[in-house]
């Protein structure tokens, strides 16, 4: 700063020209500004130099006197002066100050206007990866829901109250429910027996689990589901247990199929019965072919000996014709045992050869042996049989077999009925012919219509059929390239058909 | 006179047939066994033979192969009830050319004499 100098220092105010009127002037002039103490002091000087009367030691001591007076005013404006640069100077510097702690304010400033600027870029990218994150987070979810929905056993969720938390969509098929219904409702209502489901639930709590838990699940419209629950408690970050999740198996197939199993088992244990009965069945026929065997020697005898008294008795004679009679009698004995022997196993074993036959003569034969029980019975028995209808080439045995069988099944239908009739018909068909057996009797209910050829299947009382007859006589007309037809109204009769062919067939190996 | 013989080892069935043809010209034997039946056919050779199938021994089928070989001719007659049991045997002795007839039992003393009578005579004898 320029230092200002005092008049002395600047030869004193004899240089001074004249008062200033104003700072600058008194800048300009190197006076100090007019004041009023100046001015008065101007006065003064003026009445002084209106004292050229004073006396010259007066002058000089007032000249002395302004001098010192003039230097200290001098000074003292010099000094306010300088004061006031002084002032200025300070407020320079505090300016100069101030624009230096700005300078250091706003350098700082700048440095927070960075941190703030990288902390914002920090902020940004963990708002990005908060963005990703609540991404992945929902990619998550929806993840676990749509696994959850895919399931194809019905899951859900229980809470600790006992009401359903959460629900799948195979939970709102097989209930018939929407998830919106039954969220909030007690899980037990939807079982057929909710005191099961709930002990259930109280093992999986006590336990933490269950598997296999046997349940029957309902549904809204009354049908219930057969399912096995597994089921375990869930947990939250605590570890504390939320409720118990719960995952059903329907095991609606597994059951049918176990019923299945079960009928089978059923059957195999019936036809085992049956099996040992058409054992017992099989060592009788045997027996009785056998007996019958035997009978034929004395049955033989019998009759040449009855024979020989008829020749050596007077035909007036009384007892001639008991002779008769004897006769008779022997002789239809022996037809009896004739026959059992023709349909015993032993008999039928044999290998037969197919030969022309009339289809009426086997039926002719099966009537006589049927004779006794029609008779017994009180069957009507009738029959038609067209002109012109063809012989067959047949194994005759095989044939009269199967027509027995099938007018004693007619028979034993009969028993309960009040109208009790059996009408036989034959006819040719095209390239067949054609025998119908129909009776008034019982029919045959649809459930056992189409087991009626299975072997061993009867629903006659044990020790009375076997089960084989029609199974025997299906196999028998089916070798000989024919049909066998049932139709049937329970309660009002049935009607066989059996269709052979007239050519003769290719004889295959059974 | 001609001669018949029985060959069954039932003897009701032997008198049977003696019985049958009590009134007949003809002489009727009977043999309980095969082995008795082909002595028999040895020492005398008989006009007609009926002869059973089922006997102790020799069964039918083997007595009727020993007798073709004693005489090839000889009318046989297999009276039985039950031949399925011999019916292999019985097709092996036709394929090998020995001829037999078969009767059914049981036979009537009517059958009997018939079957002799037209044997012995020539069907139109009876």
């Amino acid at each position: 700063m320029r230092k200002i100098k005092t008049p002395r220092e600047n030869k004193g105010a004899r240089h001074v020209k004249a008062h200033p009127i104003s700072t600058i002037e008194a800048i300009n002039k190197m006076v100090p500004p007019r004041s009023t103490r100046n001015i008065r002091r101007g006065h003064i000087i003026k009445s002084m130099r209106n004292a050229g009367h004073i006396g010259k030691e007066a002058w000089e001591d007032a000249v002395v006197k302004m001098q010192m007076t003039n230097e200290k005013q001098t000074f003292a404006r010099a000094n306010r002066f300088y004061d006031a640069l002084n002032y200025a100077q300070s407020m320079m510097r505090e300016v100069k100050k101030r624009e230096e702690e700005l300078q250091v304010i706003n350098e700082e400033m700048e440095a927070s206007n960075e941190e703030l600027q990288a902390t914002n870029e920090e902020m940004e990218a963990t708002n990005e990866e908060l963005s990703s994150t609540t991404d992945e987070l929902q990619q998550t979810s929806t993840y676990a829901r749509s696994l959850i929905e895919a399931s194809l056993d019905p899951l859900v969720t229980i809470g600790r109250n006992g009401k359903i938390k959460d629900v799948n969509h195979e939970t709102e098929v097989m209930t018939g429910r929407s998830r919106e219904e039954l969220i909030g409702t007690d899980f037990s209502d939807y079982f057929t027996d909710p005191e099961n489901a709930r002990a259930g639930y109280k093992k999986a709590f006590k336990e933490g689990f269950v598997r296999g838990y046997p349940l029957d699940l309902l549904h809204v419209d009354g049908h219930a589901t057969p399912v096995l629950y597994n089921a375990a408690v869930y947990r939250d970050e605590a570890g504390k247990v939320m409720g118990v999740f719960a995952a059903a198996r329907d095991i609606t197939e597994q059951k049918k199929t176990e019923q299945k199993l079960n009928k089978l088992l059923d059957d195999l244990k019936g036809s085992q019965a049956q099996l040992i009965q058409a054992g017992k069945m099989s060592a009788v026929g045997t027996m009785t072919a056998g007996v019958a065997h035997e009978l034929n020697n004395p049955m033989m005898s019998i009759l040449n000996f009855i024979q020989y008294c008829i020749k050596h008795t007077a035909e007036d004679d009384r007892k001639y014709t008991v002779l008769k009679d004897a006769e008779h009698e022997c002789k239809r004995s022996s037809e009896i045992i004739n026959n059992l022997l023709t349909f015993s196993r032993m008999e039928s074993e044999g290998e037969e050869e197919y030969q022309k036959e009339d289809l009426a003569k086997i039926l002719d034969r099966v009537f006589k042996l049927s004779s006794y029980r029609i008779k017994k019975d009180n069957v009507l028995l009738t029959h038609h049989i067209a002109k012109k209808t063809p012989e067959l080439w047949i194994k005759a045995n095989n044939i009269q077999q199967v027509v027995l069988n099938l007018i004693n099944n007619a028979m034993d239908g009969l028993e309960k009925s009040r109208k009790k009739e059996i009408h036989v018909e034959i006819h040719s068909e095209g390239e067949f012919v054609e025998l119908t057996i129909s009776d008034t009797g019982c029919g045959i209910s649809p459930e056992h219509l189409e087991k009626i050829y299975d072997p061993f299947f009867t629903t006659k009382p044990v020790g009375i059929g076997t089960g084989l007859g029609l199974s025997i006589s299906h196999s028998i007309i089916k070798a000989h390239g024919g049909e066998i037809m049932c139709e049937t109204k329970p309660g009002k009769g049935s009607k066989f058909k059996v269709l052979l062919p007239v050519e003769k067939r290719k004889e295959t190996k059974r | 006179m001609k001669t018949i013989l029985v060959i069954d080892d039932d003897n009701a069935v032997r008198k049977a047939f003696a019985l049958a043809l009590e009134d007949t010209p003809y002489k009727v034997d009977g043999a309980e066994s095969g082995e008795k039946g082909i002595e028999m056919e040895q020492n005398n050779r008989y006009d007609l033979i009926f002869l059973d199938l089922k006997m102790p021994g020799l069964n039918g089928v083997e007595t009727l192969r020993e007798l073709r070989k004693i005489s090839k001719d000889t009318p046989v007659y297999i009276v039985t009830a039950f031949y399925k049991e011999f019916f292999e045997g019985l097709k092996a002795v036709i394929d090998d050319g020995l001829n037999f007839e078969l009767l059914k039992k049981p036979v009537g003393a009517d059958d009997i004499v018939l079957v002799a009578k037209s044997v012995l005579e020539g069907p139109e004898a009876c």
